[in-house]
């Protein structure tokens, strides 16, 4: 993203889809783009960079969408590289 | 679906608790009640209606204690010797109400100011701005319990609890010596509805039809300012408009169509861009990150795969305009309506 990279612990990675557009929700926190539909299933996506305080310049290609016991959501990412083993 | 059928429950289960709860009662103080259900067969979210049973048992026991009068009383009113008390269930838009209504003694608003100042509920100077209708509503807060049993609004905070958790409204109205009926209305979170697909700058919006009054091409609507609100004139009659860029911070492009739609007795147009036909919706919640937005159902995937919110006309006119917060409740009072900011969820 923006030039820098991230990585994302895969366990919490449910899937990567093609950008879809959002459909945004009144009133909801501006870190929140709106919801998406998955395959029937509604998830929110969340503006990852602004939640990481970068300043966005390139238009974000991907959504990741992770999973944790409660709930799932999706983070818009620019790319995605691959997978690597961190020890 | 099967899951959802089981989801779904009739109130009836609720209801059926009712006449032995008012029997015993009425027996032990002498006092005689009629009851009288109506829309059994309305179905809501089965934990909704465990939650409820509670709280309902309780406002039962309270109109029966309180409101209703003793038979020689009555009869000197001129009332028959029995007290009717009418609990009621019915679906209006996307919401389910419940109405427990009697036709004993009404309440005392003074009673109720007097109590309200002396349990610190509220204040003589906040008592003084609000509306006869938002004095009773305080009938509700938690902090007006069963303590004094001389007076005849005591505890009902219990059916606040439920009311709280959940999001949904509660109305009470008391006609002087005609009684008292006390409305709660809660949001179906889970069901199919059918609803008037529309769109509003640009997105894609469900409107239950249930509440659809009538629509009115955007090129016969009389559109017009009165004291800087948009209405609507229709064969004569002022309709309110909703103003979506203050509810829904929408910015409409043009106006299509305008929906007219009917809340309780009342009726709001909505100006609509567009109209996409009618379809039957399945609600989904818009789950924890959302926490609760006014005016918002929820939403639903239409058959195409896009993606509808489903507007609540109930929140879209309830919208804070005229609340102030009540910091010991943590709600708002609205125009005489106390609804609750349901706490969110994992938070």
């Amino acid at each position: 993203m923006e030039g820098e990279l991230f990585g994302l612990p895969l366990k919490k990675v449910l899937e990567m889809l093609r950008v879809i557009e959002p459909v945004p929700v009144p009133f909801s926190l501006p870190l929140i783009k709106g919801i998406i539909n998955v395959r029937g299933e509604l998830i929110p996506v969340l503006d990852l960079k602004s939640i990481l305080n970068l300043r966005p310049t390139k238009k974000e290609e991907r959504i990741i969408i992770l999973e944790s016991p409660r709930r799932k959501a999706g983070v818009l990412v620019d790319d995605v590289y691959g997978v690597i083993r961190l020890n | 679906m099967a899951v959802m059928k089981t989801r779904m429950q009739p109130v009836k289960k609720l209801f059926q608790k009712f006449p032995r709860v008012a029997r015993n009662l009425s027996g032990m103080l002498g006092k005689e009640v009629e009851l009288i259900t109506e829309g059994e067969n309305t179905e809501m979210d089965k934990s909704l209606i465990e939650k409820l049973e509670e709280p309902l048992i309780h406002l039962i026991r309270n109109v029966v204690d309180h409101s209703i009068e003793p038979p020689d009383e009555r009869e000197k009113l001129g009332k028959p010797r029995a007290g009717q008390i009418k609990p009621k269930a019915y679906y209006q838009g996307d919401r389910v109400f419940i109405s427990v209504e009697d036709n004993g003694r009404s309440i005392d608003v003074k009673k109720v100011k007097a109590k309200a100042i002396e349990k610190g509920i509220a204040t003589k100077d906040q008592l003084e701005k609000m509306t006869e209708k938002e004095i009773l509503s305080l009938v509700f807060s938690p902090g007006f319990s069963t303590a004094d049993r001389i007076s005849e609004v005591s505890g009902r905070g219990v059916v606040m609890d439920v009311v709280m958790r959940f999001r949904s409204t509660v109305d009470l109205f008391s006609e002087k010596g005609k009684g008292t009926r006390v409305v709660m209305s809660f949001l179906l979170t889970i069901g199919i509805i059918k609803s008037l697909l529309v769109s509003l700058g640009g997105r894609l919006f469900a409107i239950p039809i249930h509440s659809v009054l009538e629509i009115v091409s955007g090129d016969d609507a009389l559109i017009s300012l009165v004291s800087g609100e948009e209405v609507l004139i229709l064969r004569g009659n002022i309709i309110p408009l909703i103003n979506f860029v203050e509810v829904l911070g929408i910015q409409t492009q043009k106006v299509g169509f305008v929906v007219v739609v009917l809340i309780g007795n009342r009726r709001v147009a909505m100006a609509v861009e567009d109209m996409l036909g009618d379809e039957k919706v399945v609600i989904k919640p818009l789950g924890k990150f959302f926490g609760d937005v006014e005016g918002i159902s929820g939403a639903t995937i239409t058959g195409d795969g896009s993606i509808g919110l489903i507007s609540d006309p109930v929140g879209l006119v309830r919208y804070p305009k005229d609340c102030h917060q009540d910091n010991k409740t943590a709600g708002f009072l609205c125009g005489g309506r106390a609804f609750w900011i349901a706490s969110k969820e994992g938070a």
